[in-house]
């Protein structure tokens, strides 16, 4: 399902953009989660945890602008879209670090935001969200493949690094890493850069000639003999996501 | 006893030093270890016989044996060498020619020495000892030259060989030959030592010609750049120019606007200049399109994308390049420059069935990476170093300064060619 935020400080213009949103998602029948944040901090504490498909923002915020809200956003999900809303048009020249789908001028003309949310629906990952069922000691743990930062190989277990902070460890298992992990590795986010470690790129900050280091500070390491094959996988991800932007 | 000790002696030296040579010239493949133990076990093979032949008394027969035996020996370890057969041969024909000069001149020496049976073996062991010390210490990598490029000298070698080969193989007591001959064989040695010499003196001077003309490849290539730069630099001015005519326009419209209000104040039409007034808040104020955060690089995105509006090429650019950079931004500038610039141009030689378009991405992730993609006209190729060749002359300057950003800041540079589709990517 559609999971869409919005974030304002002002309550009568949140309310605003919640009635245009909420007319759009009823004149074209779409079944949407949406959430309002009358503060910045909200939202960020809300995405250590979840991701949102859409988000709408202001600029002019107490504490954490829009802008820098974008960038963090950015940092834990590259592939959300940001939809900026506010009554400064010359924050416009800045907001390109965050890269938002668009930049809509308050008050808000509702043909230009349904545009907006059409070409942004349009860019969202909605796929099924895929899940993996991991064995433990003691239970049967199913994990949403989007909240997998990385997974680690050790002493035939494997640790799975979730996006919360949270570690889940697998039983011993019989058959070698890769073979385990190959369903995951179906998923297009994810790609194993090392014998024992695959990480998922959606979370990646930063990437090194020997190491991904992904938002958590967590540093997954890059074979050195796999590196060419890593940069191009990771490349092709990062710029195919590009086009579809 | 004593009669064999010294013939024991000589023997020793020569093939000692026989083998010393050989592991001076020729480029081992293994182990220091497995290449010193092959070549102790020549020596005992050498020597073995050596003493046989003294023992039974016959030094015509070793000097035959010798060169046989040493040879066949050489043959058999010469696959523990990195040397190809023709480069080998070449370095055990120089060890044989050395072997030989050191050979007849300490005997002709040790004639008039006194003690000349010792005399031989001291002569044998300073000379031998002279060339090893000059072949390792200074001729060495010369002789490497010289080896790489056998064919050149290979017949020299060959006819020294076989002229001092003849001596031996048709002489019936060594010891009247090498007398009776001195002569001829010291004017061969002369002419030998005479021919190896210049060998090395010309390829020495071949080098230094060959590093000077390097020198000067590099020199201008360094002019190119800076050419490159100077006219990139020109390029920018021309658009700082361009903004501050814009600016003094913008200037020239206010003051306009402010008289006209002024002017329509003093005539107390208060109702025209607030109508005037909202008519100026309602034009939406016109954004010039920025692409990233970086004012340098956006610049010359600016101008390129400008360019390929002109000439008609949909550019899809996405960019998130920081403000501030690890890489000098005006050098990147140049390199975005450049790239687009080889997109435009590429589209503009596509033949009329092709779409032209450029795609140009960035992302920032610790490092910078960007692509740069658009269509290619068919038999666009890559060279062997995986660059673009350039297809005409004057062109390819661009690409060659982007190489050089790559290389200076120890980044990667691909270029992909795919299904009509050419793809630069650069990672810094």
């Amino acid at each position: 399902m559609l999971q869409i935020a919005i974030c304002d400080d002002q309550p009568q213009e949140l309310e605003i953009i919640y009635a245009h949103l909420n007319a759009y998602l009823t004149a074209h029948t779409l079944e949407a989660e949406t959430r309002k944040f009358t503060h910045p901090d909200e939202l960020l504490s809300a995405i250590e945890n979840e991701n949102f498909h859409i988000y709408l923002l202001d600029i002019v915020m107490p504490m954490v602008n829009g802008l820098e809200l974008g960038c963090e956003i950015r940092r834990h999900d590259r592939e959300a879209q940001i939809i900026y809303a506010t009554t400064e048009p010359q924050f416009a020249l800045q907001a390109y670090a965050a890269s938002p789908i668009n930049y809509l001028i308050k008050p808000i003309e509702k043909q230009q935001l349904f545009d907006t949310l059409t070409l942004a629906i349009s860019k969202a990952d909605l796929t099924e969200e895929q899940t993996f069922t991991v064995k433990t000691t003691d239970s049967l743990r199913v994990i949403k493949l989007s909240d997998i930062a990385c997974c680690e190989y050790h002493s035939h277990t494997v640790i799975f690094s979730l996006k919360n902070g949270e570690e889940v460890v697998s039983r011993t298992i019989r058959k070698n890493f890769s073979e385990y992990c190959a369903p995951i590795l179906k998923d297009r986010h994810f790609l194993q850069c090392h014998t024992s470690f695959m990480v998922n790129m959606r979370g990646v900050e930063r990437f090194a000639k020997d190491s991904f280091t992904l938002c958590s500070g967590k540093i997954v390491p890059i074979a050195a003999k796999q590196y060419p094959a890593v940069r191009d996988t990771y490349m092709d991800y990062l710029m195919a996501k590009g086009r579809q932007r | 006893m004593s009669e064999l000790l010294p013939n024991l002696l000589r023997a020793a030296i020569s093939t000692t030093a026989n083998v010393l040579l050989m592991m001076t010239l020729l480029q081992p493949k293994y182990s220091k270890k497995i290449t010193l133990l092959t070549m102790l076990s020549i020596l005992a093979a050498d020597l073995g016989t050596a003493i046989y032949c003294y023992l039974s008394g016959n030094l015509t027969l070793l000097s035959k044996l010798d060169i046989v035996l040493f040879a066949v020996l050489c043959f058999g370890v010469r696959p523990l060498f990195k040397d190809t057969f023709m480069q080998w041969l070449f370095s055990y024909l120089t060890v044989q020619n050395i072997s030989d000069m050191v050979i007849i001149l300490s005997f002709i020496g040790s004639r008039h020495l006194p003690y000349p049976a010792y005399a031989n073996s001291l002569l044998r062991m300073i000379l031998f000892g002279a060339f090893l010390l000059v072949l390792s210490c200074y001729v060495r990598p010369l002789y490497r030259q010289a080896v790489e490029h056998w064919a050149a000298y290979f017949a020299v070698a060959l006819g020294i060989y076989i002229t001092f080969n003849y001596y031996v193989l048709s002489s019936d007591d060594i010891v009247v030959t090498l007398t009776e001959q001195a002569v001829p064989l010291l004017l061969v040695i002369f002419i030998g030592l005479a021919a190896y010499v210049s060998i090395f003196l010309s390829l020495k001077n071949l080098q230094r010609e060959f590093r000077v003309k390097e020198e000067n490849q590099k020199m201008q290539a360094e002019r190119e750049y800076l050419q490159l730069a100077a006219g990139n630099m020109s390029r920018r001015l021309e658009l700082m120019g361009e903004v501050s005519a814009q600016n003094s326009r913008a200037a020239h419209d206010r003051r306009h606007f402010n008289n006209v209000l002024l002017e329509l104040l003093e005539q107390g039409k208060t109702g025209e200049a607030a109508a005037l007034l909202q008519s100026q808040n309602q034009a939406t104020p016109k954004i010039n399109k920025v692409y990233c955060e970086n004012p340098a690089v956006n610049a010359a995105v600016c101008h390129y994308a400008g360019l390929a509006e002109k000439t008609g090429i949909p550019a899809e650019i996405a960019l998130d390049i920081p403000g501030t950079l690890n890489v000098d931004a005006l050098e990147l500038s140049m390199v975005v420059s450049n790239l687009m610039e080889n997109a435009i141009q590429a589209c503009e030689r596509l033949p009329e069935n092709q779409v032209p378009y450029l795609r140009f991405t960035c992302r920032s992730v610790g490092r910078l990476l960007l692509e740069m993609e658009n269509p290619c006209a068919e038999g666009t190729v890559l060279d062997e170093s995986g660059y673009p060749v350039a297809c005409e002359e004057g062109h390819g300057i661009g690409s060659k300064s982007v190489i050089a950003f790559a290389k200076k800041y120890d980044g990667e540079l691909l270029y992909i060619i795919e299904n009509g589709v050419f793809r630069a990517r650069l990672l810094v």
